[in-house]
């Protein structure tokens, strides 16, 4: 137990956000929200500052941490390694900016005391999949998300609200049941007796061999239970439904934390157990890079066809995740590095989007597109973040996306049209570079009809909204400002200057792949 | 940065200027300013643009990952392409003073014509593919405000249309950008190409198919059929500045982009005899022959310049699908008279616009009577664009028939020099009935004179004048002294095939 500082980062705010909950608090008024806000704040600096310091402290890992075990071979384990360790430095930036935006979101809303409670332990959740050393832990911890941001869904107590978390909680519980096969299989095959996880894997590869069909069937399962909450088709339909959250939710969770740990789960248990040795090459690998293209597909075009703005980013949500488990699926060095630089470029994208739709949705209550004729005068803060990161999602070179586009596309070409590999793996690599592609340029359309609406309002319509009193719009407060300038300034951060990031990425792919 | 830092200035001073032109408040509340100011601008950029032609050089601007970097330097290639656009550039602007005094929100029109002028030059100027690809993307969105200036609503789906189409374009060329970026490790412009067979060993349809695509998709902006839709939409409904411009170098910039590929990455000698080079000559020339008809049968005068530009642009692809020496300079010259002429033609067009309201080619009968200079200066040009010696156009067709008729390429030798005598002879059927009418109205048009108003001399002011002069005399004058001009193409030229 001489690991214990692991365990502070994820037990901190669970605790912490647990008291929210129970603690009677006499404090009226104003009083009452500051010191909700000094609390809740604190907590979530403290938190990154802590996560900051463990990742710059202790680069190597080492053992770990073992909290405890449920019996013999099954442990709860923190392991911090290279690739957990992008994961929890990318939630330890997003979580203290979106907290601040949340705190101007939120500030009409009477519940906030609950709505933080789980909002912090859900970091604290979120931290933990990042850390976990094992299957058995990410699985725990992936259960536990579902149940801590269940409750942000249900959030606004509306009917839709009720069903869509009813819809969210199935599909989860219902991915994890999959997943939790995969577990037991990992457990039963492994060489190592346990599940830790180890770039390659821990098949024993003797025993696979024997019953490789049965394994790559379970593959499939797990990757398909873990796709649920990557928003994997035909997995996907409670994402658009869980826009009813307010958008802190929707931009942080639904955007960055529990889909992306979808996605980590899935990179997790396909590079560190099973291992890509096992599985190169063989049917089970292009039957989830299949499913992961249709998704892109399928994503980017309902993406174009809804007029809800935040549903409409949900959709791209869905496609996008899909970009990163391609790049899983293509199982090489690179395709890993790929994934991991579009989770991290995604991430800046999807939340600077979000953050000002819901920008626009707080300052004007509008929340179709149709209705945001000429707004880009009036806001011209948040719709300036907008265009950098439409253009970012887009994939225009000088931007975050074009990076993490060039090194999916890039890894494809290396597998396929290579004559490495015969049959279905010398043109379905090349096909994903053909739907990424046409996927952006429906980015384009779902994204850039927005700006285009906002700056260049069709004649006409921009007196009338003038004219009912819309006038008065402006950008948002500094809570909501400062995030969203931010994210904007690292995507164009990454986009101008990702030589370090790439290298980092490039060595977790090495050692993984 | 290491490298002739002067290089970046035309790129980044324009860019500048028309941020300053979008912000400022001053140029907000007096529109004409605007526009003084950004043809004030413009004629710094030509004199930037000049020197750093004379100067030449290379310059690493910065590396966004180790492998890519955004690379300047000054070849053959940018000097005809960056002296063209700035000259240009410089005088639709002068024209645009006095045109745009009609419109509203003429700075945000200022501002990004100054930002499009700097892109452009970077583009010009690009070294590498990427870098290439950079500024195609950013000249397409900056673009963009030019084409839905007038905010109606035709404006606008005309706007939007032309950002998808260029956008699919351009993601149909990183598709092939994706593929050489695999196959050889420096994507630097190179006479000849850079790649060797040993990259390519295996992979050889996939390259192919790669090659297409990037022909296919930068022939979006050159409006190659079957992705043309957007420029009979797009060019019209810009103010006449703006679709001059798109017309006379936007267009050329889909072509600039396609020389680079095929000629300084690709090589001309891995397309030859191809599919994709029939492929290429069979849609060059189609376009060719489709935009001259449809623009025969078009009564708007906008209209029927821009789908003149569908035709006219495909003579210059056609002349570079086949890769041949002298049907790349008659390429290449057709580039330079083309710009000149379709520049000269519209912001004549838009004129008559301004001066009289008029927009259908029959509306212009007696034109010659009010305008006769303005009317003249469009003769000129037109007699160019169809071909008739000693004016330019005849030059660059005699080298495009020449070229065909020697490239070996199959049947397509015979078809390809058939195809322009067609075309241009549609290209005089629908640009030389607007001069006649137009001087010789006929007996009977003393009855309409009093319908219309008064048919007084009217010129259009000097600002307007004197850059369709400037053009028109420009167009005549390079076909009757081509000499230094071809000379220089033929360096080019001997350089790459």
């Amino acid at each position: 137990m001489n690991n214990i500082i692991l365990a502070l980062p994820v037990l901190l705010p669970i605790l912490g956000g647990s008291s929210l909950l129970f603690s009677e608090r006499r404090l009226r008024g104003k009083v009452r929200d500051i010191s909700l806000e000094f609390f809740v704040g604190g907590l979530v600096l403290l938190n990154s500052l802590l996560v900051a310091g463990i990742l710059l402290g202790q680069r190597a890992g080492g053992d770990g941490l073992v909290l405890f075990r449920l019996f013999s071979n099954l442990t709860v384990q923190f392991r911090i390694d290279r690739m957990g360790s992008v994961f929890a430095g990318l939630i330890a930036f997003l979580w203290p900016l979106a907290t601040l935006y949340s705190f101007e979101y939120m500030k009409e809303e009477k519940r906030k005391a609950t709505f933080f409670a789980y909002y912090v332990m859900t970091y604290g959740v979120t931290v933990g999949i990042a850390f976990a050393g094992n299957l058995t832990t990410l699985y725990l911890f992936y259960e536990m998300l579902t149940l801590v941001t269940f409750p942000l869904v249900l959030f606004p107590l509306s009917k839709e609200a009720m069903r869509a978390s009813r819809t969210y909680l199935y599909f989860s519980i219902g991915g994890a049941a999959f997943a939790f096969i995969g577990l037991v299989f990992v457990l039963s095959f492994s060489a190592t007796g346990n599940t830790a996880f180890r770039p390659g894997g821990v098949l024993d590869p003797k025993l696979a061999a024997e019953s490789r069909n049965l394994l790559l069937f379970i593959y499939v399962l797990a990757f398909f239970g873990f796709g649920v909450k990557a928003a994997l088709f035909p997995c996907h339909a409670w994402l658009p439904k869980a826009t009813v959250a307010p958008t802190p939710v929707t931009a942080l969770l639904h955007a960055v934390a529990v889909v992306k740990s979808g996605a980590f789960a899935i990179l997790r248990f396909t590079y560190f157990s099973f291992g890509t040795e096992f599985l190169r090459g063989s049917w089970a690998q292009w039957l989830v890079m299949g499913a992961a293209l249709f998704t892109i597909l399928f994503g980017s075009t309902m993406a174009v066809r809804e007029v809800h703005w935040k549903r409409r980013l949900a959709y791209s949500t869905i496609s996008n995740l899909s970009y990163i488990l391609f790049g899983a699926a293509l199982m090489t060095p690179l395709g890993m590095a790929a994934a991991l630089s579009h989770l991290t470029a995604h991430a800046f994208m999807k939340i600077c989007s979000f953050f000002c739709a819901g920008a626009v949705m707080h300052q004007t209550g509008k929340t179709y597109i149709y209705q945001l004729d000429g707004l880009g005068k009036r806001m011209p803060v948040t719709f300036g973040c907008l265009t950098v990161a439409s253009l970012s999602l887009m994939g225009i070179p000088l931007f975050a996306g074009f990076i993490s586009k060039w090194n999916l596309c890039r890894a494809a070409f290396s597998l396929g049209g290579s004559g490495a590999v015969s049959g279905i793996g010398a043109w379905l690599p090349c096909a994903g570079v053909v739907v990424i592609l046409y996927s952006a340029l429906m980015t384009g359309i779902y994204m850039l009809s927005v700006l285009v609406r906002a700056y260049f309002p069709g004649r006409g319509t921009g007196v009338l909204s003038a004219a009912s009193g819309e006038a008065a719009v402006t950008d948002p407060g500094w809570k909501m400002l400062v995030p969203l300038v931010i994210f904007a300034a690292v995507i164009l951060l990454i986009g101008l200057h990702s030589g370090p990031l790439m290298a980092f990425l490039t060595e977790i792919g090495g050692e993984a792949g | 940065m290491e490298g002739q830092m002067i290089l970046l200035l035309p790129v980044v001073f324009p860019i500048l200027a028309g941020i300053l032109v979008l912000t400022g408040s001053v140029f907000r509340k007096e529109g004409r300013r605007a526009s003084l100011f950004a043809a004030a601008c413009l004629a710094g950029e030509l004199g930037l643009v000049l020197v750093c032609l004379y100067v030449g050089g290379e310059l690493t601007v910065w590396r966004l990952t180790d492998t890519i970097a955004i690379e300047l330097c000054v070849d053959g290639i940018s000097r005809l392409f960056a002296a063209l656009t700035a000259s240009v550039w410089f005088l639709a602007a002068v024209y645009s003073t006095d045109y745009l005094s009609h419109e509203e929100e003429t700075y945000r029109f200022s501002g990004f014509y100054l930002i499009v002028a700097g892109v452009l030059i970077g583009l010009d100027f690009s070294a590498n593919l990427i870098t290439l690809y950079v500024f195609y993307e950013l000249m397409t969105l900056t673009s963009l405000p030019l084409v839905l200036h007038e905010r109606t609503r035709e404006a606008v789906q005309a706007g939007l249309k032309y950002l998808f189409y260029s956008v699919a374009g351009a993601f149909m060329a990183l598709f092939g950008i994706f593929f050489l970026a695999g196959a050889s490790a420096e994507l630097t412009f190179t006479a000849g190409g850079v790649l060797t067979d040993a990259a390519l060993m295996g992979k050889e349809g996939l390259f192919l198919l790669a090659s297409f695509c990037m022909i296919m998709g930068f022939g979006v902006k050159a409006g190659m059929f079957p992705l043309h839709g957007w420029l009979p939409t797009a060019h019209p409904v810009a103010p006449a500045p703006a679709s001059a411009v798109l017309s006379g170098l936007i267009t050329k910039s889909g072509v600039l982009a396609i020389i680079r590929t095929v000629y300084f990455i690709i090589g001309a000698d891995r397309l030859r005899g191809t599919w994709v080079q029939n492929a290429w000559i069979l849609l060059s020339l189609l376009t060719v022959f489709m935009g001259s008809m449809l623009a025969y049968k078009e009564p708007v005068m906008k209209k029927r310049l821009a789908y003149s530009t569908v035709s006219q642009v495909s003579y210059i692809l056609f002349g570079l699908s086949l890769l041949q020496p002298m049907a790349f300079v008659g390429a290449l010259s057709h580039i330079v008279f083309h710009s000149l002429i379709k520049n000269a033609l519209f912001l004549f067009a838009g004129a008559v616009i301004v001066t009289t309201g008029w927009t259908r080619a029959e509306e212009m009968r007696g034109l010659g009577r009010m305008m006769p200079i303005t009317l003249l200066c469009y003769t000129a040009v037109s007699l160019a664009l169809v071909g008739i010696p000693p004016a330019s156009g005849f030059i660059s067709k005699w080298y495009l028939a020449v070229g065909a008729l020697s490239s070996g390429a199959g049947a397509w030798s015979f078809i390809g020099p058939a195809v322009l005598l067609i075309s241009a002879l549609l290209t005089a059927g629908y640009l030389l009935p607007v001069t006649i009418a137009g001087f010789f109205p006929g007996n009977d048009f003393a009855e309409g004179e009093t319908v219309r108003g008064g048919m007084e001399k009217k010129e259009p002011s000097g600002w307007m004048l004197w850059p369709i002069l400037i053009l028109s005399t420009g167009a005549v004058l390079f076909g009757c002294f081509p000499g230094p001009l071809l000379s220089m193409l033929e360096t080019i030229a001997a350089g790459v095939l």
